[in-house]
C-alpha cells in the first residue's frame, strides 16, 4: 500500500493532481471571496487567453535553465522580433509578420549561443550585453517604419493572432513542439544531463558547448513565437531603452520556474502552461478584490516563492546552484 | 578567436566615431546643443514630442540629443548627469517624480547648465524644499505643464454627460507625478458631478496600473472589465498611447466597443477612426507642443535673451485641445498630424519672442491659432 502511493507521488498523476489542486485552491479562494466577477467559464477562458504567450516564452527558457543557464535578453529579443515582424508585415502581411518574428527570434539565438559559446563567460553577463545592443537596434528599427503609427499593427486584415481560435493555435503547436523535443529527441536528455552535472555529461561525449547553443536557438525560437503572440495580442510594441525591456524576462521565466519545480514528475510543459495560468489567475483575483498592482505583484511574487519552496526544495545539506 | 574579437571591437569603435559626427560639428561650428530628457522618443506621445523638436532643432540651427529614462527615478536623475556629460548647454526635461528634481537641480547648477521641466512643474506645497531650490536656482530656467487636474474634470465631465455612471481607471505607473495629478482631477470631477446631480451620482473605481505598454495596457484592461463587467467607462490615464492602444484592443476582443466610452489624454494616431466608430469617447491631448516652448525657455536662456531669476522661474500652463468627434479630430489632424502646428519661420520668430510673448503663444495655440497663422 505505502509502495502504491510512494509510487503515485513521484508519478505524473500526481504532479497533475497538485498542479490542478493548486488552481482550484486559488479559483475557490477568489471566488469565494469576489463570487459575482471572477472565475466563470467565460472569464476562465480570458485569462487562459491572456497567460499562453507566457507560457510559449517560458516553453523556450526550459531549455536553457534546465541547463543552469540564464537570459536576460528575452525581453529585447521579443522587443525587437515584434518590430521586425510588424516593419515585414508592411510589405509582406502575414507572411512578414510571422517569419519577420520567427526569424529574427531564432536569428539572435543563434548570435547569443554563438556568442556565449565562444566568449566563454557566464551566460548572465553575455545576455545583459546583447539586451543592451538589442534594445538599441529596436529603437533603429522602429525608425525605418514607414506607417504614421511606427510598431503598431493597425491593420485589422492583420490581427488573426490578436484573438481565438489562431492565437491557441500557434501556442499549442508551440507547446507540442516543446513536448516532441523534449521527449522524442535526445535533447531533452541532454539538456537535463547537462543540467544535472555539466562534467559528467562531458565525460559521457555529450557536446555540451554544441548543445548549449542549441538550447539557446530553441530558446529564441519560441522567443520569436511569444513575440508574434504578444505583439498580435497588444496591436503593437513599443521600443524601449537602457534595460527598460527585461521586465518581460519575468513572466515567462515565472512558467519556467513551474517547469522546472515539476520536472521530477515529468511534466514540465503542462506546468509551465498550468502555472502561467495560474499567475493570471492571482493577478485577476487580486483585480476582482480592487487590490491595487503593486500589492498584486508582491502577493504574485510570494506566491510564486512558496510553490516553488513547497515542490522544489532540496534535502538538506544540498548544494543549491 | 582572440584576433576575432579585437577586428571586431575595432570596428565598434570606429562606428560609434561615425556615429559621434554631431559633437565633432558642434566643437567646430559652436552650436548649441540642447539635451532632451524625455520617458520615450519612440512611444506614441514621445515620437510626436521628438518631431516638433526635430523641426524646431533643425529651424534654429541647434543640435538636439535625446536619453530615454522610461520615468524610473534613478534614471530620470542619471539622465541629467548623462546629458551633461555629454556637453549640452542646456537641457529639457520630463520627470517622473518632483523628488528627483533635487537632483537634477543640483547637477545643472553644479555644470552651468540650464534647465526646464516640460509637462512637469514642482508643487510647492507637496514639494517645498524642491521648490524652493528651484526659485534660487540661477541654472533652472522654469516649467511647461498643463492644468492637470483641470484635464482630470473636463474627462469626466465629458464622460458623465454621456450618461457614465460607473467609471473604471487605468493608470500607468503608481507614483507618478501627472498620473496622480490627472487622479485628483477625476475625483474632483466626480464630486462636482455627485454635487450637481445627488439623485444620479456617478462612481469612479481605484487605478490599476497597466505599465507603458500596448500588452501589459491590454491584460490589465481586460483584468478590469472582467472584475467590473458593469462599468460604464474607462478612463485610460496615459502611458504615452501605448497603454491606450492595448486597452483599446482588449475591450474590442471582449466585444465591448461602442459599449464601453474610453476617454484618455494621449492622442493615437487613428484617433479618427477610433471616434467614428465608438472606440474613443473623448480624448484630450495636442499637448506634445509643450516641450516646444520648454526648449525655447533654455534656447533664450543659453543665448543670454531670457535671464534666469533667483527669485522665482518662468512658467507657462499649456491648454490641452478635446475631441470629441471626428470632425473635430479632422481639423485636429489637417494642422497638427499631417503637418506641424509650427512651420520653421514661426518656429525662428518664436525664438526671438519675449518670455511674455511665448507664453502668450503657447496660450493660444489651438487649431483656430494654426488656421490663423496660414
Amino acid at each position: 500500500m505505502n509502495e502504491t502511493i510512494s509510487r503515485f507521488k513521484r508519478s505524473k498523476y500526481f504532479g497533475y493532481a497538485l498542479l490542478f489542486g493548486l488552481a482550484l485552491f486559488f479559483w475557490a479562494f477568489f471566488k469565494i471571496l469576489s463570487p459575482h466577477n471572477f472565475g466563470t467559464s467565460k472569464l476562465m477562458a480570458n485569462y487562459l487567453q491572456t497567460s499562453i504567450q507566457y507560457a510559449v516564452g517560458g516553453c523556450g527558457f526550459y531549455f536553457i535553465v534546465v541547463m543552469g543557464l540564464f537570459d536576460m535578453s528575452i525581453g529585447a529579443n521579443i522587443v525587437l522580433s515584434s518590430l521586425v515582424g510588424v516593419l515585414l508585415s508592411r510589405q509582406f502581411g502575414y507572411y512578414g509578420l510571422i517569419f519577420g518574428c520567427l526569424l529574427c527570434g531564432t536569428l539572435i539565438g543563434s548570435f547569443n549561443g554563438f556568442l556565449y559559446t565562444r566568449l566563454r563567460i557566464p551566460s548572465m553577463i553575455v545576455t545583459v550585453g546583447l539586451m543592451l545592443v538589442l534594445e538599441s537596434v529596436a529603437a533603429y528599427v522602429v525608425k525605418l517604419d514607414p506607417a504614421g503609427f511606427p510598431g503598431k499593427l493597425t491593420d485589422p486584415n492583420i490581427l488573426a493572432f490578436n484573438h481565438a481560435p489562431w492565437n491557441y493555435i500557434v501556442a499549442v503547436s508551440a507547446f507540442l513542439l516543446m513536448a516532441f523535443i523534449l521527449r522524442f529527441t535526445k535533447l531533452g536528455t541532454y539538456f537535463n544531463a547537462i543540467g544535472s552535472n555539466e562534467f559528467v555529461a562531458k565525460a559521457m561525449g555529450i557536446n555540451v558547448e554544441k548543445y548549449k547553443f542549441i538550447g539557446f536557438v530553441l530558446l529564441h525560437f519560441f522567443v520569436g513565437i511569444m513575440a508574434l503572440l504578444t505583439v498580435s495580442y497588444g496591436k503593437g510594441m513599443l521600443a524601449v531603452t537602457g534595460m527598460e525591456s527585461m521586465g518581460r524576462n519575468f513572466k515567462p521565466l515565472m512558467g519556467t520556474f513551474f517547469g522546472v519545480a515539476f520536472k521530477k514528475y515529468g511534466m514540465p510543459v503542462s506546468a509551465i502552461v498550468i502555472g502561467e495560468f495560474i499567475i493570471t489567475l492571482i493577478f485577476n483575483g487580486l483585480v476582482a478584490l480592487n487590490v491595487p498592482t503593486t500589492i498584486n505583484d508582491f502577493v504574485t511574487g510570494a506566491v510564486l516563492l512558496i510553490i516553488v519552496t513547497l515542490t522544489n526544495r532540496g534535502a538538506r545539506g544540498s548544494v543549491v546552484k | 578567436m582572440k584576433k576575432a574579437m579585437m577586428i571586431l571591437f575595432s570596428v565598434i569603435l570606429v562606428s560609434s566615431l561615425l556615429f559621434a559626427g554631431g559633437a565633432g560639428e558642434k566643437a567646430s561650428t559652436a552650436k548649441p546643443l540642447i539635451g532632451v530628457s524625455i520617458w520615450s522618443s519612440t512611444d506614441t506621445l514621445g515620437s510626436q514630442v521628438k518631431r516638433m523638436l526635430d523641426a524646431a532643432a533643425k529651424a534654429l540651427d541647434v543640435d538636439v540629443m535625446y536619453v530615454d529614462q522610461g520615468h524610473i527615478s534613478e534614471r530620470v536623475t542619471a539622465s541629467a548627469e548623462t546629458l551633461v556629460a555629454a556637453g549640452v548647454d542646456g537641457f529639457i526635461i520630463c520627470n517622473s517624480a518632483s523628488a528627483e528634481m533635487t537632483s537634477v537641480i543640483n547637477t545643472a547648477n553644479r555644470n552651468k547648465v540650464y534647465t526646464a521641466q516640460f509637462f512637469r512643474v514642482i508643487d510647492p506645497v507637496a514639494n517645498p524644499n524642491e521648490h524652493a531650490l528651484a526659485v534660487a536656482s540661477p541654472y533652472y530656467v522654469g516649467s511647461v505643464h498643463e492644468d492637470e487636474v483641470d484635464n482630470g474634470i473636463n474627462l469626466v465631465r465629458i464622460l458623465c454627460e454621456k450618461g457614465n455612471r460607473k467609471i473604471a481607471l487605468e493608470g500607468w505607473e503608481a507614483g507618478d507625478a501627472t498620473f496622480l495629478l490627472r487622479w485628483e482631477g477625476y475625483k474632483k470631477g466626480i464630486e462636482l458631478w455627485n454635487a450637481e446631480n445627488p439623485k444620479d451620482k456617478a462612481v469612479l473605481l481605484d487605478p490599476q496600473y497597466g505599465g507603458t505598454t500596448s500588452d501589459t495596457g491590454r491584460a490589465t484592461a481586460e483584468a478590469i472589465i472582467n472584475a467590473n463587467p458593469d462599468i460604464d467607462a474607462l478612463i485610460v490615464s496615459g502611458g504615452g498611447g501605448d497603454t491606450l492602444v492595448g486597452a483599446l484592443a482588449a475591450i474590442e476582443s471582449l466585444g465591448l466597443k461602442g459599449k464601453i466610452d474610453v476617454v484618455s489624454t494621449d492622442f493615437l494616431a487613428d484617433l479618427d477612426e477610433q471616434l467614428a466608430t465608438g472606440g474613443m469617447a473623448a480624448e484630450s491631448g495636442g499637448h506634445f507642443c509643450d516641450p516646444l516652448f520648454a526648449f525655447m525657455m533654455v534656447y533664450n536662456a543659453i543665448k543670454g535673451n531670457y535671464k534666469v531669476p533667483t527669485d522665482g522661474y518662468y512658467e507657462i500652463l499649456f491648454p490641452y485641445l478635446y475631441v470629441a468627434s471626428s470632425e473635430d479630430y479632422n481639423a485636429y489632424a489637417k494642422y497638427f498630424v499631417d503637418e506641424l502646428p509650427y512651420n520653421a519661420a514661426e518656429l525662428r520668430e518664436m525664438a526671438n519672442m519675449s518670455f511674455d510673448q511665448l507664453k502668450a503663444a503657447a496660450e493660444r495655440l489651438s487649431i483656430e491659432d494654426v488656421i490663423s497663422r496660414r
